[in-house]
């Protein structure tokens, strides 16, 4: 099938009344996870992964998608109003945002946040569609080119998120460690089970991200005492035309990176969004301004992390690599509807895969239409107070964990996880990696041990590919290369260093 | 602060040598291949030399700056415990209790007990986040949470 013909068997499923319904609600659900502080779009999907248990595979996967792009547009708001980042990949809207917004000028801000999220958004989604056909080329992929392909993506993951690629290599390491748990992928035989039933099928990957990334994040801002928040007041939301002028570049720039970014496994929304920034300042012929309430910083980076969020499905699409934490949450949820993200995905299960690519068209239009009237609405949300608003979380998480297996035991996991993402916190451990690794870790040992069952225990095995050689040959660069300093985006890690969300 | 960091470097490396004894005990190579214990024993020796690799850098630079302590406030430990200790005994006492009451309790805690938060509203709240998503799950989404096995609050329907 090629790709138009698969966007219009995507579209006929997408456009049912029940999908465009799931895809509404994830839409406001994403939003809600973005404008909230305190939840950003890993734990929010795992969070709300429970809710798609009683559903379709495809509309499950299609509220999800929509939870994670959604996310990125709620974060806007809350850099605007309040100066503090929804999602990390917003941080830095705050700059010019809350300086618009002091200047009167929120509503211009938020709407072209608005637009540029829609325009990176969907080009995005065209990129994910245009590289469909390279599935064909994943289809030849054996064990051996897949241990390449997973050690390559293990190595960018690690070279790309935090401040230290020890640390994030680290962090990859303990999350195969976690996948490790359970009965082994290859001979069936338990292991790390410390004879406990539940752990015979591996730690609930849910468990694990709404503990690192949930609880934790709770435990974190538990230390301070919760201030209630001030927001400012929206005024004239419609952007004048100086300002579409304004933002016609910064929103073309922003897409081509975040798009280009956002196929880099491991590439955080932050580093596009910060490098957009960069790059507006630089570009401009006013960069003194910058900081005090300049359109162009927020049309660029805003415009740049919804590209990325969409051209960050494309490896997992194709490949089966997930590129980030949020996209492996996804992955997650892709498996436990017994569905395989990657080319054979598209084979055996075309109307999941077109129909999930074909709605996020659906939900970057629902998503303009949302953000611009009901800004207002979203706004009275952040009037919660964190006091009740982490409790409402920790019920959600409590609930959820319970949910995947009706157990308590994942509620005691998630602590555990919560304790633990809380401390790698405190010694800026990037939690992403880990995430990524224990969803693909599984897979990665699976490949590895059947590829050496092939050649009986010989090494020389991956020599023999020429693609296992070049994959392992770039995963040897990215690990030893600190050229990687000398492009703008090296810049935007140690500025998105923090970044353990997406 | 560094010093924590290399606490935390060492603790790793104990961790990894525990993950390689244990990987020891699982066949580490088969007439196939690798064998169950092969994986895990290499992932432990990674860990172990990152981790010493991280304890020499910060030996040889030491965290600059003005660091963030690692311990928090002291009313900041006691609301991490307060949350840890709460969800712990959430899970313990579920099954025997019952999902909406423990549910309630809990969120009667964390709202008035940590949150200061007005009566009206806590109530308001922990009846929904309680009773509320008890009906939502078991009724919609097909999650039989547990209920209450203590004979009064069983006969109340809870």
């Amino acid at each position: 099938m090629d790709a138009f013909g698969g966007l219009l068997l995507g579209f006929s499923v997408a456009l049912t009344p029940q999908n465009l319904l799931f895809a509404l609600l994830g839409c406001i659900m994403g939003t809600l996870v973005g404008v909230l502080p305190g939840l950003g779009p890993s734990a929010g999907t795992a969070l709300l992964i429970p809710l798609t248990f009683n559903l379709p595979a495809t509309s499950a996967i299609i509220m999800l998608a929509a939870i994670y792009y959604g996310s990125q547009y709620g974060g806007t708001i809350t850099s605007v109003l309040i100066n503090v980042p929804g999602e990390a990949s917003s941080a830095v809207t705050c700059i010019d945002g809350y300086q618009m917004a002091k200047n009167g000028r929120a509503g211009a801000a938020i709407a072209i946040a608005a637009i540029g999220s829609f325009v990176g958004g969907t080009i995005g989604v065209m990129g994910l569609v245009a590289a469909a056909p390279l599935t064909q080329f994943a289809l030849q992929f054996g064990p051996v080119e897949f241990v390449g392909l997973m050690v390559l993506g293990l190595t960018l993951v690690s070279g790309l998120a935090g401040k230290s690629m020890v640390k994030a290599l680290m962090s990859a390491i303990f999350g195969l460690m976690l996948g490790t748990v359970g009965m082994d992928p290859a001979q069936g035989s338990p292991r790390f089970t410390f004879d406990q039933v539940q752990l015979l099928d591996g730690i609930g990957f849910i468990s694990v991200i709404m503990g690192l990334f949930g609880v934790g994040e709770v435990l974190t801002n538990a230390e301070e005492e919760w201030k209630p928040i001030i927001t400012h007041k929206m005024t004239g939301l419609m952007p004048t035309l100086k300002d579409l002028k304004d933002s016609f570049w910064p929103i073309l720039r922003g897409t081509a990176l975040g798009f280009a970014l956002g196929l880099v496994p491991g590439m955080t929304g932050s580093a596009s969004s910060f490098t957009s920034y960069i790059i507006e300042k630089r570009m401009s012929k006013y960069p003194e301004k910058f900081g005090t309430g300049v359109i162009e910083g927020v049309a660029g980076p805003e415009t740049a992390n919804n590209a990325h969020a969409n051209a960050a499905y494309i490896p997992l699409f194709t490949l089966g690599i997930p590129g980030s934490a949020t996209v492996a949450v996804l992955m997650g949820a892709f498996m436990m509807n017994g569905l395989i993200p990657g080319p054979f995905l598209f084979k055996e299960h075309p109307d999941v895969a077109w129909g999930v690519i074909a709605s996020m068209y659906i939900g970057n239009v629902m998503l303009l239409i949302l953000n611009l009237p009901l800004v207002g609405i979203w706004v009275k949300f952040l009037q919660i107070p964190y006091s009740v608003l982490f409790a409402i979380i920790m019920a959600f998480m409590v609930v959820g964990a319970y949910s995947v297996d009706n157990s308590v035991f994942d509620i005691w996991t998630m602590l555990l996880f919560g304790i633990v993402g809380y401390l790698m916190r405190k010694v800026d451990i990037p939690l992403a990696p880990a995430v990524l690794t224990l969803i693909l870790g599984p897979l990665m040992e699976k490949n590895l041990r059947r590829a050496l069952e092939m050649s009986q225990g010989d090494f020389g095995i991956f020599r023999e590919s020429p693609i296992a050689m070049v994959l392992f040959g770039l995963a040897l660069l990215v690990l030893i290369a600190p050229m990687l300093k000398f492009l703008p985006f090296a810049k935007a890690r140690s500025f998105g260093g923090g970044d353990t969300q997406t | 602060m560094t010093r924590v960091h290399q606490v935390a470097s060492l603790i790793i490396i104990v961790f990894s040598v525990w993950v390689m004894y244990m990987a020891h005990q699982y066949t580490y190579w088969t007439a196939l291949g690798p064998g169950p214990g092969f994986f895990p024993f290499w992932l432990g020796v990674f860990m172990a030399v990152l981790s010493a690799i991280w304890f020499v850098q910060l030996m040889m630079k030491p965290l600059e700056g003005k660091a963030i302590e690692f311990l928090p406030s002291r009313a900041g430990i006691v609301r991490i415990l307060a949350i840890i200790i709460s969800v712990f005994l959430v899970g313990l006492f579920m099954e025997d209790v019952g999902f909406s009451v423990i549910m309630f309790v809990f969120m009667l805690f964390l709202l008035i007990g940590l949150g200061r938060v007005n009566p009206v509203v806590t109530l308001v709240i922990a009846l929904t986040c309680s009773f509320g998503l008890y009906w939502l799950f078991t009724n919609y989404l097909d999650v039989p949470f547990p209920e209450s096995s203590i004979g009064f609050l069983k006969n109340l329907g809870f």
